[in-house]
């Protein structure tokens, strides 16, 4: 027998990993790996240890110390200060004594919780990418309306009290979007996964004016930590790259690489966590969020984590993320859905991503759906 | 868990039927083996689980009268096996996908050699009932091969009694082709596939030239890592059941024509076809017209046995006709110049031909083609350096792709795996392909990340 033993070390090894692996993916099942999808049915528990290996996440920590992904990537140390807190210390001055009439902004997020506030007037409305605000602009004057356009959101809904430098910092855009040609995309920015790697691959005219950070199997996860940022000055992280560069345009296109993890709400609080480090990177754009593009009807016939509801409710919730200030919401599934709301299935070959020669609707609808600055 | 590579079949179906197996008193092991190769079945496709059943008891009813060598038992069983996989072929092909078994194409294909073995040999003992219906029936063989001969079975260590220090090394050695095939499977053929998945993305119509003859590459190493990996880890199971190892593929690349090619390439598959349709209608043997005649006919059953759509039949016909130039033309050139050419056939026209085998799509196919020749038209949207981001992001899985079709390494590793170092590197493969099977299993965008 003790022969027998010596001639079997696979075997022997094997079944060894395999118990210390079950091992620790139970520990981690009931700690560390507590959130991740898993079904015990479906896949053996080690399954649990190898994905926790993956994110670099050892079983032996309890759920709460675990899933550092959710933790905020925002750079305290980053030079510019962030627009709330010189709200603080800039000399302000009340809105009401500029604009006539005005309702302190309900629509204003506030700081800690990134909720809309608990009350809201009853005539209030969600804005919708319209640029239509709460306010009531009616009541304005010619003269203050150009001069004052879209400031009043900015003032603290408790105080009505909005800092100066904002009165001379930001521009007022045009009402709605509006048609431009392709230098437009001149000092524009995208960031996104294989769907923007094919704009940027299939579209020439936009790709000699824009800059694409964009990487297949990208997600609002990782966006901001993994260096796949290429400038002249080589590969490096989004915000690296964003320090020696200033944008007017940033289009923000992610989403669809993380339909399978996480909640709708833990995925838009990362979002917003990515759209506040780019302003304050790039404190002179204004952000596109763009909307997820849907799938063939084939793929979410697929039953999978990729499908239609989930990328409604998901792009339903990013809707909400835009102020129509410095940030909106565009969405170019209006340029390839089918009747029934679903991705054509004529545009793609496998469902999730347009064909070479189907870009160009995409690019049409961007050019079609632009904020023009009117300084 | 009908994939030999998903962790539900490595960690729980296979260590639970191996141990029960091997407990079974070794006159009901065979009984074992068919409870257990129903239950895999069940798990896979239990619509058809009820005809790989009937399949099975029409097949050992008639074998009673094959054995008392009545031709007449035979060709009922051969017309009732190739009517069951032609009407299942049609039907999954033009009424709908679902409509078509799992592994039907292989057991009929066993039962037709089973039937035909019967019939021919001049061994007189009867073979036992739940002998014929494990063979039929066996997991490591019913969803993709390989098509094991019943003579293979009837000679192995499985059905005899053994101790357990016979079947503890057997179980070991079984492991490590496993292991292998595994490797082969997870880390080769899985990433060729996303490979060649991107390029359908893009749309054939839209693809540059070199990106074209990528994606054959591609493609052709997809298909030969998965189904050598596949052969493998099955043949793997099979030896630590107690069974001969089945070889299906043997470096098929190194073949000096296509001819040699498909003697190395599903092995199984050829030898099934030459013993049972080519040499019965008189092989070469009779020359000219006739051995053209059982060339063609061999090799559009071949394709039609791939698949029912004309695609298939499209390759089976092309491969006919290069084999055919061999034979006729290239014996003609000198000697030289004739392995440069037929070697050339191996690496430049075999992947080719497996374009044909890929595309199901007649129009999607003639654009590929449109690419791979690109004399007839200019693509309407094309990155002429699209592929430049396909080798940056798939460079490391064609370096090791490429470099296992030279025999010397695979074969290498083999030889001596029983050293210590060896068995450390198929543990260590082994192990990594566990790790990626299993980020995948939990994380569906590892393998389909957009």
């Amino acid at each position: 027998m003790k022969e027998t033993v010596k001639k079997i070390p696979l075997l022997l090894a094997t079944i060894l990993t395999a118990l210390a692996t079950t091992f620790f993916g139970t520990v981690g099942r009931f700690g560390a790996y507590a959130t991740y999808r898993y079904t015990f049915r479906d896949t053996p528990v080690m399954a649990l240890f190898f994905m926790g290996l993956a994110d670099k996440q050892m079983p032996f920590v309890s759920a709460a110390q675990a899933l550092p992904r959710t933790s905020t990537v925002r750079d305290e140390s980053a030079g510019e200060a962030l627009p709330q807190e010189t709200a603080q210390a800039a000399p302000a001055n009340k809105i009401t004594d500029l604009v006539p009439q005005v309702q302190p902004a309900p629509e204003a997020v506030t700081e800690e919780t990134g909720e809309l506030p608990a009350s809201l007037p009853e005539d209030y409305t969600q804005p919708a990418h319209n640029l239509s605000y709460a306010l009531d602009e009616s009541t304005w004057d010619e003269a203050t309306r150009n001069k004052y356009g879209r400031i009043a959101l900015l003032a603290d809904p408790e105080t009505g009290i909005v800092p100066t430098q904002y009165f001379e910092r930001l521009p007022s855009y045009s009402s709605g979007f509006e048609t431009v040609d392709a230098t437009y995309f001149r000092d524009a920015l995208f960031i996104g996964d294989s769907r923007t790697v094919g704009l940027s691959m299939y579209v020439p005219d936009l790709n000699a004016q824009a800059t694409f950070y964009a990487k297949t199997s990208m997600s609002v996860a990782h966006v901001m930590e993994q260096p796949f940022a290429e400038t002249p000055l080589g590969v490096m992280t989004v915000p690296q790259a964003l320090q020696g560069t200033q944008f007017q345009k940033i289009y923000v296109a992610l989403g669809i690489n993380e339909l399978g993890s996480g909640s709708t709400e833990h995925f838009v609080e990362r979002y917003q966590e990515v759209i506040e480090e780019l302003k304050v990177l790039q404190p002179d754009a204004i952000i596109y969020i763009c909307a997820m593009m849907h799938v063939s009807q084939k793929k979410d016939d697929e039953g999978g984590y990729v499908n239609n509801a989930v990328i409604n409710d998901r792009n339903n919730a990013l809707s909400q993320l835009a102020d129509n200030e410095k940030t909106f919401y565009i969405d170019m599934n209006e340029a390839t859905d089918d009747a029934s709301g679903v991705l054509q299935s004529d545009l793609t070959f496998d469902g999730v991503h347009l064909k070479a020669v189907s870009y160009d609707l995409w690019y049409r609808y961007l050019l079609d759906h632009a904020i023009v600055k009117d300084y | 868990m009908t994939q030999f590579s998903d962790l539900s079949f490595i960690f729980r179906f296979l260590p639970v039927m191996c141990v029960l197996y091997y407990v079974t008193p070794y006159r009901l092991r065979m009984f074992t083996l068919s409870i257990a190769s129903i239950i895999f079945y069940a798990a896979g496709d239990f619509r058809f689980l009820a005809l790989l059943l009937f399949a099975v008891i029409v097949n050992s009813l008639l074998a009673e009268g094959t054995f008392r060598k009545e031709k007449s038992f035979l060709i009922v069983a051969i017309l009732f096996n190739v009517a069951l996989l032609v009407t299942f072929k049609i039907l999954g092909q033009y009424v709908s996908g679902a409509l078509f078994p799992l592994g039907i194409s292989f057991y009929t294909f066993k039962m037709i050699s089973y039937q035909i073995d019967l019939y021919k040999e001049e061994d007189d003992k009867r073979p036992a009932m739940i002998q014929t219906v494990s063979y039929f029936l066996m997991f490591p063989q019913i969803v993709q091969g390989p098509i094991m001969r019943f003579q293979e079975m009837r000679e192995c260590a499985a059905i005899r009694k053994q101790a357990i220090t016979d079947i503890l090394p057997a179980v070991e050695e079984g492991l490590k082709y496993f292991a292998a095939g595994m490797f082969f499977k997870v880390m080769l053929a899985d990433r060729f596939s996303m490979c060649f998945n991107e390029i359908g993305q893009i749309g054939y119509e839209s693809i540059s030239t070199p990106l074209a003859y990528i994606g054959a590459a591609g493609y052709s190493l997809n298909l030969y890592y998965d189904f050598w990996g596949y052969s493998l880890m099955a043949a793997g199971i099979g030896v630590m059941f107690g069974f001969p190892f089945i070889e299906n593929f043997h470096h098929p690349y190194a073949a000096a024509s296509v001819s040699e090619f498909y003697r190395r390439w599903h092995m199984t598959l050829g030898s099934f076809f030459k013993d049972y349709v080519y040499i019965p209608l008189g092989g070469s043997k009779e020359g000219g017209v006739k051995t053209l005649r059982n060339l063609l006919i061999v090799w559009a059953l071949t394709g039609f046995w791939h698949g029912a759509s004309f695609n298939f039949l499209l390759w089976g016909l092309l491969l006919f006709l290069i084999i055919l130039s061999e034979k006729l033309l290239l014996r003609r050139l000198p000697k030289t110049l004739s392995t440069l050419i037929s070697r050339a056939h191996v690496l430049l026209l075999i992947p080719l031909t497996w374009v044909v085998f890929a595309i199901t799509d007649d129009k999607m196919l003639l654009s590929y083609f449109s690419r791979l020749f690109p004399f007839f038209n200019t693509p309407a949207v094309m990155n002429p350096s699209d592929y430049v981001r396909i080798v940056r992001d798939y460079a490391h899985v064609f370096i090791p792709g490429l470099l296992f079709l030279v025999p010397a390494i695979y074969d290498t590793i083999m030889k001596y795996k029983n050293k210590w170092y060896m068995t450390l590197l198929l543990y260590a493969g082994l192990w990594v392909s566990i790790y990626h099977a299993a980020r995948s299993s939990g994380n569906p965008f590892m393998y389909v990340n957009f």
